[in-house]
């Protein structure tokens, strides 16, 4: 079933994603997915995560679904992280299942330093993982690299003393142009978009998150703007923001390698030399990082 | 459930009340069980994320909570501070070499 969105009226967007695709447990809808995959290379997939619940946290038969995962998942202390964990786990493994055509259990769910999952075996179909209170979105492309993120949309942002580390001096002025009950839900916006284009590049949160940003202001995010406003990335990059169940903030990121659905070329740079130099270091620094993949993303 | 603590000098009670004024963070989540410890020790093997249900934007406010109770060692690089912001050992490891160097333990 396709969730009641707001439309994608932005063709270049349209062309890339799919609306997202809500999925109620192991039933699916998998046809959904796959034809997402089909048309647009791309899914954007989500779901609650009551839907992906296992009834007893302690069946012993979570060990060969979780599979590595299973030695992590028996030392979490919270119940809610525990439940999340096996919850996304379930439903990561069974709408990539769908698309690559073998069962979850099959799946080898690994982990890049910095804590970005990946499909061992399957590196050609890049995946994002993201949850929040009782969402799960999982992001899948076979055109080059994603990333997702969500949020609750009311999410207090504002007044933490955190914007300051959040934004670029170019997003600041603009979201204090904002009516003031604007901002806090402007700024879950940035956020979201940030950490989706710092997933999709592999960096997470390694990247100074005020060296590059995105229009407080434009409905559709078109490109990463440097910290003055000016634009940062070319069309290669697409993004979209949404909200699902209308209480959550998704934004994803997708970069284009050229690969339609080939999955050929994952040793291409995922952003320029002189732009990662920037966001890892700053831009007084003139430093120059020696690669790309490391990636320091908060373990999902 | 206090396993491994520290008492190096104020660092863990400076730690604690930098947790704490994490949105989310409770006094439960940081000693479960356990009363706080009278010299504020802290669980060293707590866990950031699967423990304290942190997320990226709870790092960032730890991040400016320890700038605040922690103002000699000035201004933290994200980047370069992430790697330790793992458990709550690692973060007083962190905190506890960058103080020694400032000459301040």
């Amino acid at each position: 079933m396709v969730s009641p969105l707001d439309p994608v009226t932005d063709p270049r967007i349209l062309r890339v994603f799919a609306r997202p695709i809500q999925v109620r447990g192991p039933d699916g809808p998998w046809a959904e997915v796959r034809e997402a995959i089909s048309r647009h290379g791309s899914a954007l997939v989500h779901a609650r995560l009551d839907d992906w619940l296992p009834a007893d946290l302690g069946d012993p038969g979570l060990s060969e679904q979780l599979g590595q995962d299973h030695a992590r998942f028996r030392r979490m202390r919270h119940p809610t992280v525990k439940a999340r964990f096996v919850a996304s786990r379930l439903m990561l493994k069974h709408t990539a299942g769908a698309v690559v055509g073998e069962p979850p259990g099959a799946l080898e769910l690994a982990y890049k330093l910095g804590g970005r999952p990946y499909l061992r075996g399957h590196e050609q179909l890049d995946i994002s993982l993201t949850h929040t209170a009782d969402l799960i979105v999982v992001g899948l492309t076979r055109r080059g690299w994603i990333g997702v993120d969500a949020e609750l949309s009311d999410r207090r942002m504002t007044g933490l003393g955190t914007e300051g580390q959040m934004c670029t001096r170019h997003e600041l002025e603009e979201l204090a142009k904002l009516p003031e009950d604007a901002r806090n839900s402007a700024l879950v916006r940035l956020w979201t978009l940030k950490e989706a284009y710092s997933k999709a590049i592999g960096q997470g949160m390694r990247f100074r998150f005020t060296e590059f940003g995105f229009g407080p202001q434009d409905r559709h995010a078109r490109e990463v703007l440097l910290p003055d406003g000016s634009p940062g990335t070319g069309e290669e990059w697409s993004f979209h923001t949404c909200e699902v169940r209308g209480r959550y903030t998704i934004s994803v990121a997708l970069y284009d390698a050229g690969f339609g659905e080939s999955g050929d070329g994952l040793d291409a740079l995922r952003v320029s030399g002189v732009l990662l130099a920037e966001l890892l270091t700053g831009p007084s620094s003139g430093g120059r990082p020696e690669s790309a993949s490391a990636e320091f993303t908060p373990a999902t | 459930m206090t396993v491994g603590t520290t008492t190096v000098g104020t660092v863990a009670p400076r730690l604690r009340l930098a947790l704490l004024g994490v949105s989310g963070v409770t006094p439960e989540l940081l000693d479960g069980d356990a009363p706080e410890e009278d010299d504020g020790a802290l669980d060293e093997e707590l866990q950031l994320v699967d423990d304290l249900d942190f997320d990226s934007v709870m790092l960032l406010e730890l991040k400016c909570q320890l700038e605040q109770r922690f103002p000699e060692l000035g201004e933290l690089s994200m980047p370069e501070i992430l790697p330790e912001l793992r458990t709550v050992g690692s973060i007083l490891g962190l905190l506890t070499r960058r103080l020694a160097a400032v000459g301040a333990v």
